[in-house]
Order: structure tokens, then sequence, then C-alpha cells
């Protein structure tokens, strides 16, 4: 009869211990997200600044060969936007990767070409698409605003100096010198010492 | 031993080789499991979050009174090149070109929590890259000089003077930025010098001795 209880015990310890794996195995999850480049990649592929199209490049793209995704708001994109370009906020980029509206845009043969109201906003979503696992993609170095009821488009020139640094230093350290024309000096005012004039004293004595 | 005890001996020894076998297979079930990848830094919807901050810009007109007043915690580094590092770049800053972020001697000084750190380049872009890489990895306290050198110029070397509609605040900041300039070596005063100095002969002097009046004698008849 030992033997058995010995079995009974072995066996409730084994449905456990099998419990045990089956609730790991199920409560496993992989994290929703995550980044699958290194940031050293990520450095080397920005250091070269292939990322980058300017605004002329642009417009000498066949549009069947990319698709364009405007990373600001709502709000501003229905103010306007470039042609063709799909509307996904950068703040909702991983929302629209989970319910599948961003593998619409997601690159396939096409390059994804971002842009947002300054380079440096559409970088932004290229850093996190980048890191992400997403390496046909491309930022539109333009500055896009909204004046005088018109959507307006300009390039810009990404670290370009708007200043000769070291020059415009130089000049400034100079000490402005200014001419002014010397007056003659005064002539110094004779000192005019007057003397006290003493009263006339009766002379003394006398008869 | 009788013959029921030997056949239960044999099941014990039966189920005890079959819990085995089930615990080896199930061990080997975990190669089998997906191969997570763990990577350095923080997870992409925090990394969202803070893309989205502005609070990693510093304007330049808080950075150079931080710069006056000779911030003990404070840390220039300048993103650029060193080629362009070598003709101009703020006092006091260390340079480290985007591309040699990762050199190992050159990393301590973006990854450590002892100073405030203050990236910048000609405009905001490679500073902001230089962030967000290193913030993807957890540095801390890494802050981005709004607009760059550029705006630097703007602000506190050449500082537009505020139209005389504007408020008193506009000319109080103009002021200061003014008196910023000065300390990081603009000359705002403007030196007078005088010309055609013509000198004139000093007149002789004439020393009048005053004539002693005759007296009238004194006493006598």
């Amino acid at each position: 009869m030992k033997e058995l209880e010995k079995t009974k015990r072995i066996s409730i310890s084994a449905i456990l211990f099998l419990l045990v794996i089956v609730i790991g195995l199920l409560t496993f999850r992989k994290p929703q997200f995550s980044f699958s480049n290194s940031s050293a990649k990520t450095l080397e592929v920005v250091t070269n600044s292939n990322h980058q199209i300017s605004l002329d490049d642009f417009k000498n793209l066949d549009p069947s060969t990319y698709k364009l995704i405007d990373i600001r708001t709502n709000f501003d994109f229905s103010k306007g936007h470039l042609d063709n370009a799909i509307n996904i906020p950068i703040s909702q980029i991983l929302e629209a990767m989970s319910n599948g509206s961003f593998s619409d845009a997601e690159p396939t043969e096409k390059t994804v070409i971002i842009y947002g109201e300054h380079p440096q906003d559409a970088d932004a979503a290229w850093m996190l698409l980048f890191q992400m696992g997403y390496e046909q993609i491309k930022i539109l170095s333009i500055r896009t605003y909204y004046e005088n009821r018109q959507f307006h488009v300009k390039n810009v020139d990404i670290g370009k100096p708007s200043y000769d640094f070291a020059e415009t230093m130089r000049k400034a350290s100079i000490q402005k010198i200014k001419k002014v024309d010397a007056k003659p000096a005064p002539a110094p005012k004779k000192k005019v010492i007057t003397q006290p004039k003493k009263k006339k004293k009766m002379p003394e004595g006398g008869c | 031993m009788s013959a029921t005890y030997t056949t239960k001996k044999i099941l014990v020894k039966r189920s005890y080789q079959f819990l085995a076998l089930i615990l080896i297979l199930l061990a080997g079930g975990l190669f089998l499991i997906p191969k997570h990848q763990k990577h350095d830094g923080i997870p992409p919807e925090q990394f969202v979050k803070n893309l989205l901050s502005t609070e990693r810009y510093i304007s330049t007109d808080l950075l150079a009174d931080r710069m006056v007043n000779q911030d003990p915690v404070l840390l220039l580094i300048d993103t650029r090149t060193t080629e362009e590092f070598e003709k101009f770049s703020l006092p006091n800053a260390i340079n480290i070109p985007l591309a040699q972020m990762f050199d190992e001697n050159l990393n301590a000084y973006l990854n450590q929590d002892i100073y405030d750190i203050v990236l910048f380049a000609n405009d905001n872009f490679l500073a902001n890259e230089a962030w967000m890489i290193g913030n993807r990895l957890g540095y801390q306290r890494l802050y981005v000089l709004d607009g760059g050198l550029n705006a630097w110029f703007e602000t506190i070397i050449e500082p537009p003077y505020p139209k005389e509609t504007m408020s008193k605040e506009a000319f109080e900041l103009y002021a200061f930025r003014k008196a910023a300039g000065k300390y990081f070596g603009v000359a705002n005063d403007t030196v007078e010098i005088e010309t055609k100095v013509i000198k004139k002969k000093a007149p002789k002097k004439v020393i009048t001795k005053p004539k002693k009046k005759k007296k009238m004698p004194e006493g006598g008849c």
C-alpha cells in the first residue's frame, strides 16, 4: 500500500507540473511592437544621408513608384496636403500597424515617402519605422505651411548654415569706431583773484 | 515475493518512465518557442511618446542664460563634422560628430546621468537625429538646441531690434540678448575716436604783480 500512495503523490505532482507548463505557454505572448534594426545600423544609414529626398527629385519621380504619407495631424491634413498623400499622424502609426490600415502603405516594391511640417518631424517617423524594420522609406525635405488660405510647400536645405559663423563672429567682435570731430578745447578762463579792498583806516591817533 | 507485488512494481516503474518521457518531450518543446529578440532600450510605444513631446528643445535664450551663469551641469555637444567644429562652435563645446556617436570614448559623454547635455548643429535636424538615436537606447538628460546655430546667430549674436509697438517684454528680451551677446564676444559699444585734434599753443601766463598801494603814513602830525 505504501507504493500506491507514492504513485498517487507522484501523479499529482506531475499533473501540477504539466499545468504550470500549459499555463506558461498560453500566457506567453510576444510584445506587439518591437525594434528590429539596431541603433548602429540606423546610425549608418542616417549618416550616409540617403534617406532624404529633395522636392525637385520628388517631382521627377513616377507617382506609381512611391506611396506618400502625411504625418501631420488630421486637422492640418484637411486644410491642405500634397496630391495622393495618405494621412497617418505620427501618434497613430503604431495603431495603424495593429489594425492593418498601415499595411496599405507598407513598403513592398514601392518606396514610402514621408513628409510633415518640418523635415525633422518626418525624420521622427522615419526613425520609428526604420528601427522597426521598414527599410524602403525616405523623407521629403520640405517645409509645409498654411498661409493666406493656401497650402504652401518649400524645399529645405537640411543642415545648411544661414551664416558664415566664423566670419560673422569676427566682424561682430570688432569694436565699431565712430569718428568724431574734435571740438577745440575752450580756452581756460583767467582766474581773477579779487583782493578784498582794504578799507582805508582812519589814521590812528593823531592830534 | 508474490506475483502481484512484482507486477505492481513493474507498473510503477512504467509510470515513472512515462512521466519522465513526457517531461523530456516538454523540455524539448522549449526549443520550439519562437525566439523573442531582445533589443536595447525602450519599447516603440514609449519611443513614439518621446518623439511627440517637445520637452527636448531648449531655446537659445535659455541656453545663453545658463551659459552666462556658468551652470555647472551644462554640457554642450556639437554634432557637426570636425571640420565645421574647428571653424566655429559655441564656447566650451565638445565635438562628437553624429557618425562617431558610438565610438567608445565619445559615447561615454552621451550615455551618462550627470550633465544636462545640449546637442546642437546648424539647424534642428542633425542634433535631433542624435537625440532620437540616444533616446531609443535610453540615454538620459539629452536636450536639443532649438533652431541650432542658425537660431543662435539670429537671436543672441545679431538680435533684431524690436518694433516700437511691441511689448515691454520684447525690449527686455532684446536688452538681455544684447548683454548676452557681449558675453559671447560681440562688441556692442562704439569707441569714439577724435579726429583733427589741433593743439593750440598755450598762452603765456602773465603774472601781474599787484601794485602796492602807497600807504598813508601812519600817525604824525
